[in-house]
């Protein structure tokens, strides 16, 4: 109930005055409009005649979570008698579904449905068009998705009524258009009631609880349904002002090459830009005015991946070749500092620390850098310390304004590309009983301690990714034959309790994208991946087809691109087109947003670190 | 739940403790948990100790006597415990104070109001790595103070929600954070104007342990704002200088040009005259006063008393020693959440006893049982988070006395008995959960009380029965240990001063502790003539503020 109780308060925020007034009206018991005076708060100028809207759904708040979704699955045809027409018949209702139900539905009540009182023509109108594959465009077709689950009820009250105010008494050709094209169940199957309705559409708004309790574990996924949820909104709004990035801006962390940049744009502006040479022409696209600066090439061979410190200064990845195991190299002095560590370094979200993986994770004071130590043995260093209980591939997050941390494992796959030709992304071979496992570190006061770690079932996913302020978590998605779908976000709401953390994870949206380990940006606006060019990637990088000659050399000596995902929307936006035989790869974002990620060519021995601000400026675009 | 493994998340070493937290617990622990600028915005700028500028006049009594020495630390404690009024009043408390040392500055604030300070240096200055002016670090302290004011992500209603937010007397003790080492204003301003000299040593390496170079050493007494209208005077002082000492008065600010400075001893004794525009200096063993006269304009600006010692530099790897009014102080938090019990420790002489003589090299040792104090028994503190944690343990050390003074505070299930039986009204008077803390302290590297009791036996018979057990004799080494922070083998038979000795050498606590050829009885006794960070460990390990400058200066050049 309180997952309700929150979505509720969200839909408030989304739904101003309009729906509680509505539902505060004798409007809320599903009949007819009623033509009752219009609420004297309500401005005369905005009334074209007495009617006011009925209301598109009535709560239920009498119905439990557990109760609701059960009658609302149940009215949706789960375990129905085969031979009844149900939404089932052309829908599998599964998890994932119901889920990209939600995530839909979610996002037309923040676009589409902001307004349900409509007293005015043009705000009917508003509402309507916003349900077209065009909003722009009137005349553009109507959009299933565009209504959500709110499809199932688009022969009801509420939306006769919407193209009534719209259009007058000429509205009935329109909405038959408008039921024929989006409205749900199609075919034979009976409507709902505004009473069935009711149910199933306060169930979606509600947030599909119990959900997991109601339908089984899906089969390994075949399909990738993508959607954003309104969490994710509520999430990035919060994180705008309390998120590392901000927390970080507040406590005046200075980034590495800003010291005379007067916006963020500026910063690193010293460093030669990409296409300033050959190795690097044609690498900054799609994004306008992107700066892709080339920081420093590295006279070695990096080995998994690479990771920076929350200022940009440091940047350290295990190594192949250079007479050490790992490096970390200070941008600010323009060295590398070989260590003996051997790979998986990660950065601490408040610049105080990072860890690296030898046999066992070490965990250092990041001024142990700023000392300039000519190198670091990790297992005698004093600044640093040996702690078993972080395993190799294991994440940390920090929750904010706090002391304690988060440790995150489960099943992944190696990624350790650019030394071979490779055309597809890594294996997600991930099991049925594939588990998130989250591990509490508590500061004790002096010191850090493990609680007992929650391990939630994530079926055919791995690979997962904490965000750093331990809020989200995203994880990549297995298809058949372990091929990567997308990847799915969950918000991780952790509740003490009295002896140690309470732990849910709500899946808030998936993005159905294939690329390696994801990197969130400090306020989780954005993700960052890197993608290895695969024959589906042929026409998008501007040849015909993969047949092209042109791509022909892709094909032979493989690539791999950088990626950003808009966690908002979804939206997926290329921002490097490499040439064959680069890879760009490992993205990771630091605290001010510009994002890093490495280059390796094959065949050399040399890579380069390279800076985008793809992000800002894509943020920064209206 | 199984809190079963400690882990290292920061490992940095700790300044401002006993050199010798060679344990896990000391070395992990991290200043990350310090105020933010939201929680300074309400505390407001920190609040200055009041030193007892005699104190140092009375050394060598302190040295010679327990009862002397416990009685000066518990006043100390008492001062540094007692309540301040915030910068802002709180809605949803009954009270807007919180204990002095609260109010203080920890490794956030530093770094805050360091780069504030640097990014105002011009560029030639920063070449140079010039020292900020006095003025400038009044400035950025009421700029670090009222920042919150101009951070666009604190709008006005999410600082009124933040206050509201504040409505029991944990939350409120909350605000001070839980960094683990706290700087006072005088503490931190002397750090601060020291970067010049911290960045060399890091470069060149601290002076060795005897310098013959004769030279002089410069102590800030006190440095203190005044206003004053035409012809006004303000009497300051008492201080004690020391043989072959001066005292030295300087003025800055405006309209000192037409005032005066007259410094003198009591009665009828040695007394100069001077103008304002000059440093006043007066040489004179004893108790001297400080007397500031505006001319026929007012005088607005500062008056800073210095001790000048014809000596090798005392503190070469900063700008002198720190001034009278200077403390750093250390706090222990234990989480009181999540089923955690806090260890408790035996300091009975039987127990004192027992450890030591059949295994002082082990340590403390495992406790001997645990507690679930609540708030009323034991200072509790609640984050804005909910994070809940109580202060097991408080080192104090404040320059009063030129190799300062070493105050430690433990919690006990039993405080009224042993190194609690004789705490003094004044800190009953304080309430709360404050006298059940135990305490020891040291002033000197060695001991100098004859009396094995410290003059106990009666007004005190548990008390001088644990001192016994600690007592090594005239001219021994001294004693005061932490349970709860000198963790690790022969951390229980330490002293706090003769680990912090060595406070900016290249040298780890757990070599000062367990290197008996090296630094006989666990690093107890005195081997230096020159202190680099003048017993501060603060620079250069734990807090590392020197690397934290270094950040900050590299980054602009």
């Amino acid at each position: 109930m309180q997952q309700a109780r929150e979505f509720a308060s969200l839909r408030h925020t989304l739904l101003p005055f309009a729906i509680m007034a509505t539902l505060a009206s004798g409007a809320c018991k599903g009949g007819p409009a009623h033509e009752d005076p219009v609420d004297a708060g309500i401005p005369d100028a905005f009334i074209p005649d007495a009617a006011i809207a009925p209301a598109l759904f009535n709560p239920r708040d009498d119905l439990a979570d557990d109760v609701l979704a059960e009658q609302a699955l149940a009215l949706m045809g789960y375990e129905a008698d085969p031979t009844e027409s149900t939404c089932e018949e052309c829908h599998g209702l599964t998890r994932q579904r119901m889920r990209y139900w939600r995530a839909i539905t979610d996002t037309s009540i923040s676009t589409c449905f902001t307004d349900l009182d409509l007293f005015t023509e043009a705000a009917a109108k508003t509402a309507i068009d916003c349900m077209r594959e065009e909003p722009t465009v009137p005349s553009s077709a109507y959009h299933t998705e565009a209504v959500g689950i709110f499809a199932t009820g688009a022969h009801l009250e509420w939306f006769d009524f919407a193209f009534k105010r719209a259009y007058g008494d000429d509205y009935q050709d329109k909405y038959d258009t408008f039921k024929m094209r989006v409205g749900m169940p199609q075919g034979e199957s009976p409507p709902f009631t505004q009473e069935q309705f009711d149910i199933v559409a306060n169930w979606f708004t509600r947030g599909v609880p119990a959900l997991d309790a109601e339908l089984p574990e899906d089969s390994v996924p075949t399909e990738c349904l993508p959607g954003v949820s309104a969490a994710v909104a509520s999430h990035v709004t919060e994180m705008a002002t309390t998120g590392w990035r901000a927390v970080n801006e507040q406590n005046n962390l200075l980034m590495f090459g800003c010291a005379d940049a007067a916006t963020s744009f500026d910063c690193l502006s010293t460093y030669p830009a990409a296409g300033d040479e050959t190795f690097s022409r044609g690498w900054n696209v799609n994004v306008a005015n992107q700066q892709l600066r080339v920081l420093r090439e590295n006279g070695y061979r990096s080995n998994f991946w690479t990771r920076s410190s929350a200022d940009g200064r440091f940047v350290a990845n295990g190594a192949q070749s250079g007479g050490a195991s790992s490096r970390i190299v200070d941008l600010l002095r323009d060295v590398s500092i070989p260590g003996s560590a051997f790979y998986d370094p990660a950065f601490f979200p408040d610049n105080s620390g990072f860890m690296f993986q030898q046999n066992q994770a070490y965990l250092c004071d990041q001024s142990l850098l700023v000392s300039e130590p000519e190198e670091i043995d990790y297992e005698s260093e004093a600044n640093c310390s040996a702690t078993e209980n972080v395993g190799l591939y294991q994440q940390l997050g920090r929750a904010l304004d706090s002391s304690d941390y988060w440790a995150i494992d489960g099943q992944f796959v190696s990624d350790n590309g650019g030394r071979q030709p490779q055309s597809s992304d890594p294996r997600a071979s991930f099991s049925e009983g594939s588990e998130l496992r989250l591990t509490p570190l508590i500061h004790t006061g002096l010191a850090y301690e493990d609680l007992d770690t929650i391990a939630v079932t994530t079926p055919y996913e791995g690979d997962a990714v904490l965000s750093s302020t331990a809020k989200m978590v995203i994880s990549r998605l297995r298809g058949p034959e372990a091929k990567q779908l997308g990847f799915v976000m969950r918000e991780v709401q952790s509740t003490p309790i009295d002896n140690g953390y309470q732990v849910e994870l709500e899946e808030v949206a998936r993005y159905c994208f294939s690329g390696g380990k994801p990197d969130f940006s400090f306020d989780d606006r954005w993700l960052v991946v890197h993608h290895y060019i695969g024959d589906g990637d042929a026409v998008d990088l501007g040849f015909t087809g993969p047949s092209d000659p042109g791509f022909e050399e892709y094909a032979d000596r493989g690539a791999s691109n950088i990626y950003l995902i808009d966690t908002l929307s979804g939206a997926v936006t290329r921002i490097t087109h490499m040439q064959p035989g680069q890879y760009a790869l490992f993205p990771h974002f630091r605290s001010d947003g510009w994002l890093y990620f490495m280059v390796r060519t094959l065949g050399e021995g040399t890579e380069h670190i390279v800076a985008s601000d793809a992000a800002l400026r894509l943020e920064a675009t209206p | 739940m199984s809190p079963t493994r400690s882990i290292a998340i920061a490992a940095a070493l700790l300044s401002g403790c006993s050199a010798g937290d060679t344990s896990e617990d000391c070395a992990l622990g991290n200043a990350r948990l310090a105020v933010q600028a939201e929680d300074r915005g309400i505390l407001g700028a920190g609040a200055p100790y009041t030193p007892n500028s005699m104190l140092r006049g009375q050394e060598r009594e302190l040295h010679s006597s327990q009862i002397l020495r416990r009685q000066a630390a518990w006043q100390t404690i008492a001062k540094v415990l007692a309540p301040v009024a915030l910068a802002q009043d709180l809605p949803n408390v009954p009270s807007s104070e919180i204990p002095l040392w609260q109010t203080w500055y920890a490794k956030d604030d530093t770094t805050r109001i360091f780069q504030h300070l640097y990014e105002g240096l011009a560029s030639g200055e920063k070449a140079s790595h010039a020292r900020f002016d006095e003025t400038d670090i009044d400035e950025a302290f009421g700029w670090n103070a009222t920042e919150i004011e101009e951070l666009a992500n604190w709008p006005s209603e999410r600082r009124e929600a933040y206050l509201d937010a504040v409505d029991t007397s944990d939350k409120l003790a909350g605000l001070g954070g839980i960094a683990l080492v706290g700087y006072s204003p005088s503490a931190l301003r002397h750090l601060l104007r020291g970067y010049p000299e911290l960045l060399s040593c890091l470069a060149s390496g601290a002076p060795e342990a005897f310098l013959d170079t004769p030279g002089q050493s410069i102590q800030q007494a006190v440095r203190e704002p005044v206003t004053l209208p035409g012809c006004a005077s303000r009497q300051f002082g008492p201080f004690y200088v020391g043989a072959g000492e001066s005292l030295q008065v300087e003025l800055s600010g405006e309209g000192r040009e037409e005032a005066s400075i007259a410094i003198f001893g009591m009665g009828e004794g040695k007394r100069v005259q001077c103008d304002g525009v000059a440093a006043c200096s007066l040489a004179l063993e004893g108790a001297v006063y400080v007397e500031v006269t505006a001319g026929i304009d007012a005088f607005t600006g500062a008056v800073q008393v210095d001790y000048a010692t014809p000596e090798a530099p005392w503190a070469g790897c900063l700008d002198g020693v720190f001034s009278t009014d200077s403390v750093i102080i250390k706090a222990g938090w234990s989480r009181a959440q999540f089923g955690q019990k806090l260890p408790v420790y035996d300091t009975s002489s039987d127990a004192i006893g027992t450890t030591l003589s059949a295994n002082a090299v082990a340590g403390w040792g495992a406790p001997t049982g645990e507690a679930d104090p609540g708030p009323s028994e034991i200072y509790t503190i609640e984050r804005p988070n909910g994070n809940r944690y109580r202060l097991t343990s408080f080192h104090i050390m404040t320059k009063e006395l030129d190799h300062w003074q070493w105050i430690t505070l433990w919690w006990s299930d039993t405080p009224d008995s042993d190194f609690g039986e004789d705490r003094p009204a004044l800190i009953e008077d304080l309430g709360g959960a404050w006298s059940n803390y135990k305490m020891c302290t040291a002033t000197a590297f060695d001991e100098g009380d004859p009396d094995p009791s410290g003059g106990y036996s009666e007004m005190a018979p548990s008390l001088a029965a644990a001192l016994e057990q600690v007592h090594e004799g005239v001219g021994g080494p001294s004693w005061c240990s932490n349970p709860y922070l000198e963790k690790g083998p022969g951390n229980m038979a330490t002293n706090c001063i003769g680990c912090h000795q060595h406070g900016g050498v290249d040298v780890l606590s757990e070599d000062i502790i367990g290197d008996a050829e090296a630094f006989p009885h666990f690093g107890r006794m005195r081997q230096r003539n020159n202190f680099p960070h003048d017993y501060s460990w603060a620079p250069a390990s734990g807090d590392n503020l020197t690397l934290a400058f270094k950040a900050v200066v590299d980054f602009f050049e």
